[in-house]
């Protein structure tokens, strides 16, 4: 069992955190898919691969924790997110900040579909069923994410002054 | 190629996984065009600060954490069906066993309105009661009855009649008799109507004809 939850422990994680954007929430919703998963491991397709069941239970669980959260007053920072441009930071760093705010301003829903895609490498298809909705309008969300957060570091001024290269994405 | 055409196609190039280098017409138009080589550098950056992110990986206590809440008992909140459903199958139960529990033979004793006993020490027995028996609808059941009794075969009646009753069986004569007593009683007391006559009223239904089609 230790060894089960060991092999996707990162997967669940990820996705948890991801769309939730907390770590303690994150660890708590990762820990209950797993929970929820073995407890209900009969209900699994075998015939099916069992990272997309168990991203599947993790998604729903952190949609649950979402809409709770909506239900919930929203909790009002205090000061606007700034970056902090210390010196002891590196370029590398200070980008990651930047990327982070502009996905700040993104909505949740577009966020969501665009982290998954691009950092958690899911395919449309696996996204659209963690978070409940049609592929297409997947594609449309991270699409559209992907021009607001550009448009955001144009607005920014943060443009690496090295010419593109060469990368997969 | 245009501009929209060159972003649209740039995103089915970030959709597929794969460089846009690869793609020779937005290489060749991004030579071209400075706003869209503006906008491949822009893209660039994103990529480039996503990568720098830090992933983030679970706490080292994580499994254990799991083990822990798989030993804990799973609480869940009752739903309101959880706690009615059990209610209405034990109310249907009760329903069902009613007349049972109320039959003559019920060892609790418990009156019955609809079956009156005979009298005492003759449990399973009823008769027409609480009734007078000089009336005309008192004649007229008795006179039913054992026309009714006439129309059966000659070896259910000679077992009604001859055989010994066992105990917590009855005849059924008696059954016949209890029913009619259980209709009689749905009926009013002095017909507003001679015999066989349907009056005006719903609630007087003496039914005599349909009865004497027993005789």
């Amino acid at each position: 069992m230790v060894k089960l939850v060991e092999r996707f422990q990162s997967q669940v994680f990820g996705l948890c955190f991801r769309m939730l954007g907390q770590r303690q929430d994150a660890e708590d919703m990762a820990q209950e898919t797993f929970v929820r998963a073995l407890r209900h491991l009969e209900r699994w397709d075998s015939s099916r691969d069992f990272e997309p069941w168990l991203l599947a239970i993790a998604g729903n669980r952190c949609r649950t924790l979402l809409a709770t959260r909506m239900r919930r007053p929203p909790v009002v920072p205090l000061d606007e997110p700034v970056s902090d441009h210390r010196s002891d930071l590196t370029a590398a760093q200070l980008l990651a900040e930047e990327v982070d705010l502009a996905l700040g301003t993104l909505r949740e829903e577009y966020r969501q579909a665009f982290l998954l895609f691009h950092e958690q490498e899911l395919s449309y298809a696996e996204i659209g069923e963690i978070l409940d909705c049609p592929l297409g309008t997947v594609k449309t969300w991270v699409h559209r994410a992907r021009r607001e957060l550009v448009d955001r570091l144009r607005t920014r001024g943060v443009l690496q002054e090295t010419p593109h290269e060469m990368r997969k994405v | 190629m245009k501009c929209e055409k060159f972003e649209q196609r740039l995103n089915e190039q970030l959709d597929e996984r794969r460089c846009w280098d690869d793609d020779p017409q937005l290489a060749e138009h991004a030579a071209r065009c400075a706003g869209c080589r503006e906008l491949l550098s822009l893209y660039d950056t994103l990529f480039d600060g996503l990568d720098a992110r830090s992933t983030p990986e679970p706490d080292d206590r994580f499994a254990l954490g799991v083990l822990e809440k798989m030993s804990e008992r799973p609480h869940r909140a009752r739903s309101l069906l959880q706690i009615v459903l059990p209610l209405a199958i034990a109310a249907a139960v009760l329903v069902a066993l009613r007349p049972m529990l109320n039959s003559p033979e019920s060892p609790s004793g418990a009156p019955n309105d609809q079956i009156v006993e005979t009298a005492p020490g003759t449990a399973g027995v009823p008769e027409i009661a609480l009734y007078d028996p000089t009336s005309e609808q008192y004649l007229t059941v008795i006179r039913l009855t054992g026309r009714a009794m006439a129309t059966l075969p000659n070896t259910v009646r000679r077992a009604t009649d001859d055989s010994p009753m066992v105990e917590g069986i009855r005849p059924l004569t008696y059954s016949f008799s209890a029913a009619l007593d259980a209709l009689r009683r749905t009926l009013p007391s002095k017909p507003s109507a001679s015999p066989g006559v349907e009056t005006s009223s719903s609630s007087s239904l003496w039914i005599e004809e349909p009865l004497e089609l027993l005789a």
